[in-house]
């Protein structure tokens, strides 16, 4: 998934002499090494394993931390997520230079002088520098990570809560269902449509939240609410590697059976990584003004992850979550936020006791927001995604979530050291589900392997989801979605019958035989390849002659797939319509060129009336008619947009429209004007008050409308002013 | 589109053609009589076979959906 060549040599050669040098001392350099001498020590040692190896035995807790983390997170992060996540991890970290140090460059700096990381600049490798907003990435060589190890945080010291009065979790054939789901859901609707920017187009998301039967702001999963899953989860499963990018859409990079085909820790394990990097999504938000580009939840959700990671293994108790978040805030709270972080107080000019007593309101104030915020969020996350992929298990107390643990799955997910063994998958095989008269079908998640899963997802709705059994519906739409998905009938019912642990009943196999039946009964050929003939005689031959296919009409023979034939034309229905008429002023369509597509005819047919040598006459009458019978108006003028070799005449386009019902107004009266062509007698004219009454206005530059019952009258007064009168209008001819 | 030829081909190959087949007649004249579906279709070749205009498959495959129809879809 990364855009990042996880080697360091091809950026070595832009990172600046001095960062060089000072990356070089990890491989035996001396500090003073010119450039490309500095270089050649870093790769010549990055390209032995007993060097790289020896090299991080020598890092610091810290350097160490940074790259497990960093290979925990597949080899890049955001800077400002690593530096989240290691204040998460509790290993003592540099400490701040001055007051106003930055929260992530005093961590990320010196990691990338010490020539464990560079940043994802191209230009300027080895240089790191804060900037608002989502900051650059980082990665790791991955010769160093290969050799950094798990991840070891130090070990959170909490105590036991009490044991709750009940408790949720989600087993791990649940999660995985839900994720095959998902899957299929986004294969059946073909994929989701990216933005420019590369986001999901809102649309396919309210497509696949409708697909699954979600609320397009979010469901209930065992009454706890998680916000907008069709928002994340194609993020997620993008960010596991479980969707792709083609072109501009996500799609699967392989079927849900096969991803069906992993263990539970590899098919969850990318997903829980997906969750931490997804951006643009918050479990919870307390929609402040202050917003980094979601990219925060994302660093709060590593530093979660962190914690999980650093919870004890020695018991299985439950823990308060008012535990956790203390823990996380004593961790990061200082230097975190989800919104605006509170500096610390400015230390110059105070004494020791100011000084102290201002940081301790810093440190109430921080711990007040906190607690209406992060603390808010870290239950939300708990509650939502995390119990959702079954990593925690939730202690309820009177109804509410007061405590957790993590489930087989999160301490396999999170602490494989101690390589707990998950509840083995279902085997398959028969007494997988049970299939009642009524259509229901009751899968038992133990029994049934994880493929079965993937097939009754395919083929039936589910309709519940509970510990142990899911309960799911036949229906004539999850059926022939299941056929249309390339399973054919018969085996189909093999397979219902393969996992059933009793006879499939009667009515249900004679009801999925008669759906089976029904889809038969229509086929759309999406690209058909059709042979016509001059004749049905000249068909005749080529049936005799053995050309493989079904007759059509007289003339036609349906190809099967891959038969070739030397036809001696061709007409490719992908393509553009060969543009093959003229049009007329008068509506006449006259053909120029030979069109043998059958498509022309019967489209002129729906608008023309047919006249004679093959021509077409576009009429009052044949227009009107085709709108009667519903047709828009707009696909006669994408017809002739296609066909016509000229421009369609502007008055026919009038014409055309007017006959459809979008008649224009136009006037026709006759009038009495007087025109004058010097403007200055014209301007005296028009503005003299004299003349005002036998005017109704002006039509032109040179020309004034007269009323009719002042003609003479107005005559009389332009003899008087001395204008010498004509009795007609002279018209230059244009 | 086509090749130009003065006199009509002796054959003609209609590639990457839209077409809808009905197993019986009287299906393909319930699809036509719903103008939703019909809007779709240019011609009918014959009584279970008729061209759909290009680009408008999916419309078709929808509409017959709302219709209570289950077509099977395929690709030639």
């Amino acid at each position: 998934m990364s855009e990042f060549e996880l080697h360091f040599d091809e950026y070595l050669s832009y990172a600046n002499s001095d960062e060089l040098k000072s990356m070089a001392r990890m491989w035996g350099g001396r500090g003073n090494e010119r450039k490309y001498d500095a270089i050649d020590l870093i790769r010549s040692g990055l390209n032995d394993p007993k060097r790289v190896r020896a090299a991080i035995e020598r890092l610091t807790p810290f350097e160490r931390t940074a790259l497990e983390l960093l290979g925990w997170l597949g080899g890049v992060a955001p800077a400002a997520a690593l530096a989240v996540g290691l204040r998460a991890s509790g290993i003592e970290l540099p400490k701040a230079r001055t007051w106003s140090t930055h929260a992530i460059s005093e961590l990320i700096q010196p990691l990338i002088r010490r020539g464990l990381l560079l940043t994802g600049d191209a230009r300027n490798p080895a240089s790191f520098y804060e900037t608002y907003g989502p900051g650059p990435m980082v990665f790791a060589d991955e010769r160093l990570l290969a050799q950094a190890g798990p991840l070891t945080p130090q070990p959170l010291a909490i105590a036991p809560a009490p044991e709750p009065t009940a408790s949720l979790y989600r087993r791990p054939p649940t999660v995985v269902m839900e994720i095959i789901g998902v899957l299929q859901a986004i294969e059946k609707i073909g994929g989701l449509q990216l933005t420019k920017a590369g986001a999901v187009r809102a649309g396919d998301t309210r497509k696949l939240a409708k697909a699954l039967g979600w609320k397009p702001e979010g469901i209930e999963v065992d009454g706890l609410r998680f916000p907008n899953p069709a928002g994340v989860l194609p993020i997620a499963l993008y960010q596991a590697g479980l969707l792709e990018q083609d072109v501009d859409r996500l799609v699967l990079t392989g079927s849900a059976e096969q991803f069906a085909r992993r263990s539970y820790v590899e098919q969850i394990s990318g997903v829980f990584q997906g969750f931490i990097r997804a951006e643009g999504w918050r479990e919870w938000s307390a929609n402040t003004w202050y917003d980094d580009n979601d990219t925060r939840y994302g660093q709060a959700r590593l530093a979660l992850a962190v914690m999980l990671a650093a919870l004890p293994v020695d018991s299985r108790a439950f823990l308060a979550l008012d535990d956790l978040d203390q823990a996380l805030f004593d961790r990061i709270g200082e230097h975190f936020s989800l919104s605006f972080l509170a500096h610390p107080p400015y230390p110059y000019q105070k004494n020791a006791e100011q000084i102290k007593r201002e940081q301790e309101a810093w440190r109430v104030k921080l711990r007040q927001d906190w607690l209406g915020r992060e603390r808010q969020w870290l239950q939300a996350s708990l509650t939502s995604w995390l119990y959702y992929l079954g990593i925690v298990e939730l202690g309820l107390v009177d109804e509410q979530v007061s405590s957790f643990r993590l489930t087989d799955l999160g301490r396999a997910l999170l602490h494989p050291e101690l390589g707990t063994a998950l509840e083995a998958p279902g085997t398959g095989g028969a007494g997988a589900w049970l299939v009642q008269p009524d259509f229901e079908v009751v899968v038992y998640l133990d029994r049934a392997a994880a493929e079965q899963i993937a097939f009754m997802e395919r083929h039936a709705e589910r309709v519940q989801a509970q510990q142990h059994i899911a309960r799911y519906r036949l229906t004539r739409e999850a059926i022939y979605q299941g056929l249309e998905s390339g399973t054919t009938p018969d085996e189909l019912l093999e397979r219902l019958r393969g996992g059933a642990a009793a006879d499939l009943p009667q009515n249900v196999l004679a009801t999925i035989r008669e759906w089976a039946m029904q889809r038969e009964r229509i086929a759309l050929r999406r690209a058909a390849s059709l042979l016509e003939f001059a004749d049905a005689a000249a068909r005749q031959v080529a049936l005799d002659s053995g050309l493989a296919g079904t007759p059509v009409a007289e003339r036609f023979i349906l190809l099967g797939p891959h038969v070739k034939y030397p036809a001696t034309a061709r007409v490719d229905y992908t393509r553009p319509p060969l543009a093959s008429l003229v049009a007329l002023e008068d509506g006449r369509l006259k053909p120029v060129t030979q069109a043998v597509d059958l498509l022309l005819r019967p489209q002129l047919d729906r608008w023309a009336e047919r006249g004679e040598d093959g021509e077409w006459r576009l009429s009052a009458a044949s227009v009107a008619a085709a709108v009667k019978a519903k047709l828009p108006i707009d696909e006669l003028f994408e017809l002739l947009r296609a066909r016509l070799t000229r421009p369609l005449p502007p008055l026919l386009g009038v014409a055309l429209r007017a006959w459809a019902g979008d008649r224009p107004r136009a006037e026709l009266a006759q009038i009495t004007v007087l025109r004058c062509t010097r403007p200055v007698v014209f301007t005296a004219i028009a503005s003299s008050p004299a003349f005002a009454p036998y005017l109704r206005g002006t039509l032109a530059p040179d020309l004034l409308l007269v009323d009719e019952r002042y003609v003479e009258p107005l005559k009389e007064q332009l003899a008087w002013a001395g204008l010498e009168i004509a009795e007609v209008l002279e018209l230059k001819q244009s | 589109m086509a090749k130009q030829t003065a006199a009509p081909p002796e054959t003609i190959l209609h590639q990457n053609l839209p077409l809808i087949e009905v197993a019986e007649p009287w299906l393909l004249d319930t699809i036509l009589a719903d103008a939703g579906a019909a809007r779709c279709v240019v011609t009918r070749l014959s009584d279970r076979v008729a061209v759909v205009a290009p680009g408008q498959l999916d419309t078709l495959l929808a509409r017959l959906r709302k219709l209570g129809h289950t077509p099977k879809l395929l690709e030639g």
